[in-house]
This record gives C-alpha cells, sequence and structure tokens, in this order.
C-alpha cells in the first residue's frame, strides 16, 4: 500500500476511541486511521511520544494541548458545543486550528472563535472498500446502517419499502426493532456492526438507503456513509423516489458506475491527507513568522 | 541539603498517595507525563505539582531524564486494559523509552481469579497452570478457598512484558508470588498523621470498587452486615459511606477512629492500613502479605481469619474494652514509626535508584543487576526493616 509522503513531520492522532478506551467508533475510523494508513510518519497518538503534530479528534485534552508546542488541531465531527458537558472552547483556545467534516459544522464553531476552521470532508480509504457489487435483476433487498441513535430515520421510510416489497438488513451497534405496524410486512435482518464485517454486510444488498432530516443533528452529518456505500458500487437512496429508480437493475448499474467514478475522484482519503498537510505546514508558517 | 547529585525521574500520575512518600526522596527532580489514562484521586495530598515542582510534559524526551518510573498491576494485561485503559500506558512508555533504565512499580499481586483462571493445585502440591485459551475466551473456571488464588497465565504474561526492567513489588510475597521484583515497604511521615481522642468507631477504606476477590469484599460486607445485625454496630467503609472534601477531613475521621479493619486477601500491604496505624488506631487484619511479619497478634493489632463471626466477636470485644483497644492501638503506632519510617523508605528508593542508574550505565541493561537485587536475603531485609533501617543496594 502506496502511503503518501509526509512533508510535515510525526504525526500523531488522538482519536476519539483512543482518547476514551472504546472500540468500534466509526468517526476514528473516518477521521483518523483511514488518515494514518495513508500519510507515512503518522500514528494513533501514543503516550510519551513525540510530536510534531497532533490531531485531537474529539478528543478534549486541553490539558495535553496547552503544554505541547507543536503542532496542535481540534477534529471535529459532531457540534459537541451544543451540549454542555464538553470543554470546547478551552480546547480551541490552546489548539492552532479546528478541522471539521462538514461546511455547516464548520459555521457553527466559526461564531466563537477567530482561529482557523477548515472543512475536510469524511472521505474514504479506498484500500478498504475494494470489493464492489454485483447488480443482478430487480432489486429485492436494502441496508441501512448507523447508529442505533438514527433509528428515528429509518422509520419514516418503512412505508416506502413495503410499498416496493423490499426486505430490510439493519446494520447497527443495537437492534432495531420494526414498529408493530410493519411487523409482519418487512423481513427484517439485524445485523451485529462490526469494523472488519460491515463491508460483506451492505454487499448483501441491493442497494443502501440513507434517508435524511434537515433538523437537529442532522444540519451537520456529513456523508460518510453515502460514500462509503458507493465506494462499494452500491446506489444509495435518500427518498421514496430515487428507492423506486433503483429497483430496476440498470439504473442501480449506471448509478454504480457514476459514483465510483466520483468516489476517485472526490472521495479518496488521500485529499484529505494533502488538505491537512497543507493546512499543518501553513499553520508552522504561522508559527514561524 | 544532601551533597548527593540530583537524580532526574521521569514519571505519571497513578497512586498518588505512594507517589507522595516518592516525591520526598532526597535530591530528586520529578517530571510527570500528561496523559489521558490517569487523573488525579479525591484526595490529593495538597497541591503536590506545585509543592514538589514537578514539570509537566506533553511527552517523553530522550536525554533529559536519569530514570523511568513506571507502573503496573494484575489489571495492566487483560486484553481491553492492555490496549484500551490504564495499561496501555506502560505498554506504550515501555515502548517509547528506549535510553534509560526503567523501574516498574508492580502495584498489585498475581490473584485476578475474575479474569485469570487460578492454578489447581494437586494434592502433592504441584501446580497445574489452566491453558491459556480458558482465558482467552473468558471462561472463569471455578475457584475454592482451598486453591493457590494465582495464576501462571497471568504471571508469565506480565514477566514477559516487563522483560529486563527493574521491579519493585511492596510487599515480599508479591516478589515471590511473581518470581521476579524487590520488595520495598512502604513509608510514611508519622508526624502527618493524627492520632486523636478516639470515638468507639470501626472503619475500613479499601477502593470503592473492582478486584472483589484480591479486596475480599465479600468478606466485608459479611462482617459489616452481622456486626449490624448481630451488635449494632455500624462499619465505616471511609470514602464509601463517608466522604472527605480533603486530606486534613480524612486525617482527622481516622484519627479519630479507635478500630481499623483490613479485609484484604492479596492486596500487597495496603498502605490505608499503615496510615490507622500511624493514626493509633486498633488494627484488625488477615494476616498475609508480609503483615504477618509485623503484626504481633493481641500485642500491637489483631490478626484475623477470614471468618466474619470471629471478626465481629473481636471488634465487639474491642468496644467493651475501650483501653485495651488504645493500648494495642498505642503499640501498633510506635511499631509503624519504626517498620514504615519515610525517611527510610526515602533513602531505600535512593539507594536503589542510584544503584539501577549506576549498573544500566556500565552494563547496558540491568540483567545481572535484576539477578543479584531480587536474590538478596529477605529474612535478613525484614530484620533491618523491623529495625527502621534498610539494606541498601548500593552495597549490593
Amino acid at each position: 500500500m502506496q502511503k503518501e509522503k509526509n512533508i510535515v513531520g510525526k504525526v500523531g492522532f488522538l482519536d476519539f476511541a483512543k482518547y476514551h478506551g472504546r472500540k468500534q467508533v466509526g468517526s476514528s475510523d473516518i477521521r483518523c486511521h483511514w488518515l494514518i494508513n495513508n500519510l507515512e510518519n503518522s500514528e494513533q497518538f501514543k503516550c510519551g511520544q513525540k510530536y510534531d503534530a497532533v490531531i485531537y479528534q474529539k478528543a478534549y485534552f486541553a490539558e495535553h494541548a496547552r503544554i505541547f508546542n507543536g503542532i496542535k488541531i481540534l477534529d471535529l465531527c459532531d457540534p459537541d458545543y451544543l451540549h454542555w458537558g464538553y470543554k470546547i472552547k478551552e480546547t480551541i483556545d490552546e489548539v492552532d486550528a479546528i478541522t471539521t467534516s462538514t461546511e455547516s459544522l464548520a459555521n457553527g464553531l466559526r461564531k466563537f472563535t477567530n482561529k482557523p476552521v477548515l472543512c475536510i470532508p469524511d472521505r474514504i480509504d479506498l484500500n478498504l472498500h475494494k470489493e464492489k457489487k454485483v447488480h443482478i435483476g430487480n432489486a429485492k433487498k436494502v441496508v441501512w446502517f448507523g447508529y442505533n441513535t438514527n433509528f428515528s430515520m429509518l422509520d419514516s421510510s418503512l412505508q416506502c419499502l413495503y410499498d416496493n416489497g423490499l426486505d430490510l438488513i439493519v446494520i447497527s451497534n443495537k437492534e432495531y426493532k420494526l414498529p408493530y405496524i410493519y411487523e409482519s410486512k418487512i423481513d427484517i435482518e439485524n445485523v451485529k456492526y462490526d469494523v472488519e464485517t460491515v463491508n460483506s454486510a451492505l454487499l448483501r444488498g441491493d442497494f443502501v438507503i440513507n434517508p435524511q432530516s434537515a433538523n437537529g443533528k442532522w444540519k451537520f452529518k456529513s456523508n460518510n456513509k453515502t460514500i462509503k456505500a458507493w465506494s462499494l458500487g452500491l446506489p444509495v437512496a435518500h427518498n421514496p423516489e430515487e428507492v423506486r429508480s433503483f429497483i430496476l437493475e440498470e439504473a442501480r448499474i449506471s448509478e454504480s458506475n457514476k459514483r465510483l467514478k466520483e468516489v476517485i475522484e472526490k472521495w479518496d482519503v488521500k485529499i484529505s491527507v494533502k488538505e491537512l498537510q497543507d493546512l499543518i505546514l501553513k499553520l508552522k508558517d504561522n508559527k514561524l513568522s | 541539603m544532601s551533597n548527593k547529585k540530583e537524580i532526574k525521574i521521569f514519571n505519571h500520575i497513578w497512586h498518588l498517595a505512594h507517589q507522595y512518600s516518592l516525591l520526598k526522596i532526597p535530591n530528586t527532580k520529578w517530571t510527570w507525563l500528561e496523559q489521558p489514562r490517569r487523573k488525579f484521586s479525591d484526595q490529593p495530598r495538597g497541591d503536590m505539582i506545585k509543592d514538589f515542582n514537578i514539570d509537566i510534559v506533553p511527552h517523553y524526551e530522550e536525554g533529559k531524564y536519569d530514570v523511568a518510573l513506571l507502573h503496573v498491576d494484575q489489571q495492566c494485561i487483560e486484553k481491553n486494559i492492555e490496549n484500551l485503559g490504564k495499561g496501555s500506558l506502560y505498554k506504550e512508555l515501555n515502548s517509547v523509552i528506549k535510553d534509560i533504565p526503567k523501574v516498574v512499580i508492580m502495584h498489585g499481586t498475581p490473584y485476578y481469579p475474575e479474569m485469570f483462571s487460578s492454578d489447581i493445585v494437586n494434592a502433592d502440591g504441584t501446580i497445574v497452570a489452566l491453558p491459556d485459551e480458558l482465558n482467552k475466551e473468558n471462561k472463569i473456571t471455578k475457584f475454592s478457598e482451598d486453591q493457590v488464588g494465582m495464576s501462571s497465565v497471568l504471571i508469565n504474561r506480565l514477566r514477559e512484558r516487563i522483560g529486563d526492567n527493574f521491579v519493585i513489588t511492596n510487599s515480599f510475597k508479591a516478589a515471590k508470588q511473581w518470581g521476579m521484583g524487590f520488595p520495598i515497604w512502604h513509608g510514611l511521615d508519622s508526624k502527618e498523621w493524627f492520632d486523636l481522642p478516639k470515638e468507639p468507631r470501626v472503619v475500613t477504606m479499601i477502593s470503592p470498587g473492582g478486584l472483589d476477590k484480591y479486596y475480599d469484599r465479600t468478606f466485608l460486607h459479611a462482617v459489616k452486615e452481622q456486626l449490624a445485625e448481630e451488635e449494632n454496630i455500624h462499619l465505616c467503609h471511609m470514602t464509601v459511606d463517608a466522604k472527605f472534601r480533603n486530606w486534613d477531613e480524612y486525617r482527622n475521621f481516622l484519627g479519630r477512629s479507635l478500630v481499623y479493619f483490613n479485609p484484604t486477601r492479596e492486596s500487597p500491604m495496603p498502605r490505608s492500613r499503615t496510615e490507622a496505624l500511624l493514626s493509633g488506631c486498633c488494627v484488625l487484619t488477615t494476616l498475609n502479605q508480609d503483615s504477618e511479619l509485623f503484626i504481633d497478634d493481641g500485642v500491637n493489632g489483631i490478626g484475623v481469619k477470614r471468618n466474619p463471626e470471629f471478626v465481629v466477636k473481636v471488634i465487639k470485644g474491642l468496644f467493651d474494652n475501650y483501653e485495651k483497644a488504645i493500648e494495642i492501638g498505642q503499640r501498633g503506632k510506635e511499631m509503624a514509626k519504626k517498620v514504615f519510617s519515610g525517611d527510610r523508605f526515602q533513602n531505600e528508593w535512593r539507594d536503589m535508584l542510584e544503584a539501577v542508574i549506576e549498573n544500566h550505565k556500565v552494563c547496558g541493561n540491568l540483567k545481572e543487576f535484576n539477578k543479584r537485587a531480587y536474590g538478596m536475603d529477605h529474612n535478613e531485609r525484614i530484620k533491618e526493616y523491623k529495625e527502621g533501617r534498610h539494606i541498601s543496594l548500593l552495597n549490593n
């Protein structure tokens, strides 16, 4: 696997999962581990190790940032500042810049800091998404994947699935239970989310459904689920019209080809690696000047 | 001011009360790593960072320190804890620090039946280590009181992680159990503990949760329940039943307690028991992990078996014979002032650190030094401890 050349010195990623001692955190994979896979001289933050730059991914470790003299970047993918339990401002005050997964999140943060806030979108480690869906015949089964806290959005798409005679696979950290009115109408299979098997579980579906909202936390959500599905050759339906259109094999093949091209052009994590290195270089220059 | 050369020590937060004693080692300069795994307890000994001029740093840097002080216990090699919890600190620092000798404080003993299957002991005394697969699959085997609680799997795994680093254990028994380590009994400044007029009160102080068998919480709870039911005496588990805003409140409460009960099974040298001794409390304790070496039963403390009924009777007896409890407490205090002298502890540590640094400098590793130090005669060392002295590693 060819990694990108490192031009910024040793980079340590203190990811949310590591900081809190958790396993299987999607955002830590996307925002840290996939970048590490593609950037020379970078690693998951190791206690005691000296770095030239540290990325604090949703890790509000202000005590460390305060005494660390290298380049410090706080990376956010959720509007944690809307919850009282985090020390966001305190950490922001100690870092050199903030990166976010979406522009809406960046705009939210710019309201209370003058420090550089840059959106580096969620992207895909293509080396981990080599399998591709082969589309045959009319669609019979769709997949939804995500945290159980987002089940409410899934509820909103059940009628559409029923109307189109589609079965449902749910990949999540918890079991999804159909509302009773759909219990006998839709065949459902729950699959426990596991980073090692999620791709093969996704590929068991004919396409992915990803219903979204414009309210609450959804305003800040990235398209990471959509691009993950695209990178596996799976079309993504965000609304009933798209669900209906993807029933047909030709439509899915056409969409799959179009999106695979887009993923390579726009959503390769190597682009994020470049954007991150550019930012670190800029911050280094600022510090020197 | 001593003429000894300053020793620069790289360390991080672990057991703060213990570290408070270490910070007093003569002519030492301490640097603590800022890290996300271990934080301050509720009762720090004042502002230790300011009082001892500790540098807090974001990372380790070669060439700046003479020795590193790392910490482990039996939980640290449990898979999740080793990768995601406190065990990762040792693992990562051990891999990062390469240029200086590393002294590892082994805070526990190889007794963790909740996670590591205990060995089976045959009638002829031979030991059968249960296969590692049982641990990997988290299949906990049944464990009886008659079995040796130690796990060979745990011992071997930890010994492998430690390698040639120099290990300090808190008790002689722990060193024997691990098959490695140089025991140093802890030491406290007796002037910091208050022997106050005693309330007819029985207290205990073990960590609030976790390692249930090691601390023997079943025994503690049985004593607590029976005491209340049969004698209407209410045992206070300090920091659980009674909370303290600061160290002064804790010392005041402890210093006014007539009886201190230590239920632990394999905890090596519980520190709070020594604090109770120095506070003039009458100490009741299980006799294990070296306590049998300094508790003269009925004279300077009372040794108990893990039998709740017996303990209840003893506590009731002490409440009925207040003066006798006071007398035992006073003799315990005099013993502890000598055996657990802070000066002895700090000087012994100082000697040990000098010896480790020197040997590492000369040999490039600590292999031979470890053998010599671990092999020192325990009986001779214990004899010296009882006189408030130590046998220096500098001469070995």
